[in-house]
């Protein structure tokens, strides 16, 4: 008994030692895995948890000159598969179908892929999320998941469309803005290593996630989406007047060469582009190419006047047709005028006038000026597919050439080739670029760049324009554009009627015409110009007829939502009186509103305080205001350059020092 | 009430230990599970090892009012209830990962083999305390090895290689601190090592494969090596000071199969590094120490043989638990006492705490 108790009692001790060789053995290893061989097993662990997938950013959005959203991009569910998980493809690819609206076979073969991510179905409609969200919880299905994709929506519907063109899938832009400014606006493509869980699932919300990356440069139009509005209604009804083919109008500031509005029908809407015919996704205004007509013959005018081959005040006989090189060159009418200066040769736009102007300036001058007006090759603005038009080389040029391009015709031109050019005549003869960007933001809406006006080159003489001014002032007042005529404001402009060139450039469409109106004002101080081009109109076919009431329409509206004033001189015009203004309640003493001048220079108004604000809230308040910001620093703004309430005028430059908070 | 004279007594240490194994093992089952639980019941397994750990707390305190010294007479009784239930297991049981191992009764599943542990260390304590002086030769150990041996193959039956392995342990370390010869102890082992090869034909095949990638993972790094790689690899990449509670990437993220139940551990080297893991190895030692303290105070031979069986088994448990996770013994499928999830083995391993309580509070001392 005893001596077993002394056993015990010593085995219990050898219990003892063996416990804390257990104890060492397992610290030891513990140590080895951990410290020593540490490093190697942490590489292990984010060698099999990192999986590089390459992730787009959210697109930049467009937007109009006043900051409305034009194109937005905002996050859908897009549904995707982990063909490592799925258990039964047949049957899943059968049940989802319907759902999807995919074929079952499709679906059967991307569920089938070898891998552990397949999309099935990107950027998903509201209800089809709910349908597969709903099946995927009832079935209990496995291996389908969705992730926040980035859709790209047009708010606007079909306004401006033309211009904004679309995205097809991966984020690619391919008509309009979307495709010409592509690479700016395009979300980047970031390679970049995702965490992913056992099952090669990637982990997007949780701490394992990485950042989300910022979205894209976002653009901002010369568009103004209300003048822009106005301008397709206005297109609208002359097409429900006219059940014209199609048509085109253009406005744009001849003062800085901004495109205002740009719009042509047949339209489509970019959110369902898929559903329209190529044909109508084409932006007809920088290349749909027709014969100008008689809108050219402003140019063509002032081309002459400029050489001094013919003065206003030069005395015509028109006897109603005259022989070029063969070829008889009638007037619209088939009439003859008789005795007339030049200046109511433009006002009647009469041809033979013209076709004997042409021939005196001669093939030469004739080309060289509508290679100075900008004709031949394209304007250069940021729109992808612009035309060139067409220009008769020197040598090609027939005398018959030289005298039917007097009136229009041996030349083929795209609307805003036309409207450019007969914008310089409104600028002083400058010829400008039109431009359709205003400004490029990055993500955060600090300007990245804007388009100043660029001048192209001076074309004819300040005083020549001057004069083609006073002289296309008086084809609405007196000749062939009343039907142009905006009340109560001054405007000058030039209509048009061709007959339409074969969609394959090859002759005449027989019985098809192009009417067209182009014009300018309010003449005190010109801030509009704008083309309207009418493609085989039913009926009536003339451009004074057709052109000129879209284009009043159109600029009567915009006239007003640019709060332009109504001419001095017109009589017929009474603005309305001011109300007498009231006195003025007696104002607290105390509540002294922040210095700001009483009476703000002209043209200048009180720089917006901008002190507290972080940069984003800064830049957007600046915009606001048409000034640019000039940052300095980070955090939150202490001080700003002019200061707050300072006078300043419009697009000058603000620069906010911030400090972090 | 509970009679004063056990609180004088109670065991400090043993408590604090145990109350720090479950409490940190109910956080790391939290961190092991709450990612990949359906949101609605994230925190189901938390929420029912806390239960259980608090219902076995309150048993404790009303089992330290009776004497340890009323199991002994129970001894046959009890041995013969656990037979019934391991044959049982057999007809009515459930299976679960290839074996059939669990009864349901009414809204809890049990898992007889757990308890079946704890029986026999009953049983087999007052088998050897009336076997007195009869430690001297195998002849001696027939009948004991004959009584372990029943229960055992009932066990290996189920397959449970693992549970029937702790049998055999508590079976050692119970003899052991009977009193047995140590050379007639090293004999015996010696020829239980030489039959080893005959019982690898018993073995199933799965339980072949798990040891032939024990000697060597990247045998079959996606099947039955992936295991050990993926919980080396936990362990491993928790370095120094861990990746933080909540933040292993390893066990948060799947990469880790069962990682609140057999996986505790590597949940622990990864989010608590080896700071945590020595600090969990020290808790158990501590425990471990004070069972063995225990056995040597016991008032009678019962009370020391019952404390000696119950700390060998947890000190079998843990060895070849926290062995398994860092790749020095192979994968067995027993679960890391106080912390692994499941609620027979933490009643199982809160009732034998409770019942080294008692006997450390029933010890003989001299009481003035």
């Amino acid at each position: 008994m005893a001596e077993q108790q002394l056993k015990s009692a010593r085995n219990l001790k050898i219990f003892c030692l063996l416990l804390l060789l257990l104890l060492v053995v397992l610290t030891g290893r513990l140590a080895w895995l951990q410290i020593i061989d540490g490093k190697l097993w942490s590489d292990r662990a984010r060698e099999q948890l990192q999986e590089t997938r390459s992730l787009q950013t959210p697109r930049g959005s467009i937007y109009d000159r006043n900051g409305k959203e034009l194109a937005i991009s905002h996050m859908a569910k897009s549904l995707y598969a982990n063909p490592r998980e799925v258990q039964d493809a047949d049957a899943l690819a059968k049940k989802l179908a319907p759902l999807l609206q995919l074929p079952e076979a499709t679906l059967r073969d991307r569920l089938k892929v070898k891998g552990a991510f397949i999309w099935l179905k990107r950027t998903l409609e509201p209800a089809e999320y709910t349908r597969v969200f709903e099946f995927i919880a009832k079935e209990k299905v496995r291996g389908l998941d969705f992730l926040e994709e980035s859709r790209r929506v047009y708010p606007n519907d079909q306004l401006a469309a033309h211009i904004l063109g679309f995205v097809g899938t991966d984020d690619k832009g391919l008509t309009g803005i979307e495709m010409g400014m592509d690479t700016t606006i395009k979300g980047q493509t970031h390679k970049q290593i995702l965490d992913t869980d056992s099952k090669g699932t990637p982990i997007f919300q949780s701490i394992f996630a990485f950042t989300k990356p910022k979205p894209g440069h976002s653009i901002h139009l010369t568009i103004d989406s209300a003048i822009q509005f106005a301008v397709e209604q206005a297109l609208d009804h002359s097409l429900a007047r006219t059940k014209a083919q199609a048509a085109t109008m253009i406005v744009m500031n001849p003062k800085t060469g901004e495109i205002l509005a740009m719009a042509s029908r047949p339209a489509y809407n970019p959110n369902a582009f898929y559903r329209y015919s190529e044909q109508i996704w084409r932006n007809r205004a920088i290349s749909g190419i027709y014969e100008p007509g008689s809108t050219f013959k402003s140019l063509v005018a002032a081309a002459a006047i400029h050489e001094k081959v013919v003065t206003a005040k030069e005395i015509f006989n028109d006897t109603g047709a005259i022989d070029v090189g063969g070829r008889v060159i009638k007037n619209w009418d088939g009439g003859s005028y008789g005795k007339m200066p030049f200046s109511d040769i433009i006002k009647y736009s009469i041809n033979t006038g013209f076709a004997e102007v042409a021939q005196r300036m001669g093939g030469e001058r004739m080309l060289k000026y509508s290679e100075a007006f900008g004709f031949g090759k394209p304007t250069g603005v940021e729109l992808p597919g612009e035309e060139d038009g067409l220009l008769l080389s020197l040598k090609a040029m027939q005398p018959s050439d030289v005298a039917t391009m007097g009136i229009g015709q041996a030349v083929a031109v795209t609307p805003l080739q036309l409207l450019t050019a007969v914008s310089a005549l409104a600028n002083e003869g400058k010829l400008l670029k039109p431009h359709i960007i205003k400004e490029i933001r990055d993500g955060d809406g600090l300007l990245v760049s804007y388009s100043a006006p660029q001048l192209v080159r001076q074309v004819v003489a300040p005083d020549v324009a001057q004069e083609m001014v006073g002289l296309m002032e008086k084809v609405l007042t007196e000749g062939g554009g009343k039907r142009a005529n905006v009340e109560g404001y001054r405007f000058a402009g030039k209509t048009g009627t061709a007959e339409r060139l074969r969609d394959n450039g090859a002759g005449y469409d027989p019985g098809r015409y192009i009417a067209s109106f182009v014009g300018f004002g309010p003449l005190e101080d010109i801030q509009l110009a704008g083309l309207v081009v009418i493609d085989s109109p039913r009926g009536l076919y003339y451009g004074g007829e057709i052109a000129a009431p879209v284009f009043a329409e159109a600029m009567t509206q915009i006239v007003r939502i640019m709060g332009l004033r109504p001419s001095q001189d017109i009589k017929a015009f009474q603005p309305p009186k001011p109300v007498a203004p009231k006195p003025a309640p007696p104002k607290p003493v105390q509540a002294a509103p922040p210095a700001q001048p009483a009476v703000m220079p002209p043209g200048k108004f009180a720089t917006p305080d901008v002190r507290g604000k972080t940069i984003r809230e800064a830049a957007a308040i600046l915009q606001k205001a048409g000034l640019y910001l000039i940052p300095e620093g980070s955090g939150v703004a202490v001080r700003q350059n002019p200061p707050a309430n300072a006078p300043v005028a419009k697009s000058a430059e603000i620069t906010v020092y911030f400090e972090p908070r | 009430m509970i009679d004063r004279r056990s609180f004088r007594n109670i065991d400090f240490w043993m408590i604090f230990s145990t109350l720090a194994l479950v409490g940190i093992g109910i956080l790391m089952i939290g961190s092991a599970t709450h990612i990949n639980t359906p949101s609605e019941d994230r925190y189901w397994f938390v929420q029912r090892q806390g239960m259980f750990a608090v219902i076995n707390f309150v048993l404790i305190l009303v089992m330290l009012r009776f004497d340890y010294r009323i199991l002994g007479p129970l001894g046959n009784l009890l041995y013969g209830v656990n037979l019934l239930m391991l044959i049982a297991v057999m007809f009515v049981g459930q299976s679960a990962l290839g074996a059939q191992r669990w009864i349901q009764l009414g809204p809890i599943t049990i898992q007889p083999s757990e308890f079946a542990k704890l029986i026999m260390i009953i049983s087999l304590a007052h088998l050897l305390d009336s076997r007195e002086e009869k430690m001297k030769s195998v002849w001696d150990l027939l009948p004991v090895g004959a009584f372990v041996i029943v229960p055992f193959l009932l066990v290996l039956k189920q397959p449970d290689l693992g549970t029937s392995l702790v049998f055999l342990a508590i079976l050692l370390g119970m003899v052991f601190v009977a009193g047995i010869d140590v050379k007639l102890l090293l004999k015996i082992l010696g020829a239980g090592a030489a039959c080893m090869p005959a019982f690898w034909f018993f073995l199933k095949d799965y339980q072949k494969s798990r040891l032939t990638v024990f000697l060597d993972p990247n045998v079959d790094p996606l099947g039955a090596g992936y295991h050990i790689i993926q919980s080396k690899i936990a362990i491993g990449s928790g370095q120094l000071f861990g990746k933080g509670l909540f933040a292993g990437s390893q066990s948060q993220l799947n990469f880790l199969p069962e990682n609140h139940t057999d996986f505790i551990f590597a949940v622990i080297g990864e989010e608590l590094g080896f700071i945590g893991s020595i600090v969990i190895l020290a808790l158990y030692f501590l425990l471990l120490y004070r069972g063995v303290k225990t056995a040597q105070n016991a008032r009678d031979k019962f009370g020391a043989l019952l404390a000696a069986g119950i700390t060998s088994m947890m000190a079998f448990h843990v060895m070849v638990n926290i062995g398994m996770t860092i790749g020095i013994m192979p994968v067995t499928g027993i679960p890391l006492p106080f912390m692994s999830y499941g609620v027979s083995a933490l009643t199982t391993n809160l009732i034998s705490v409770g019942i080294l309580l008692n006997i450390q509070s029933r010890q003989q001392k001299l009481m003035f």
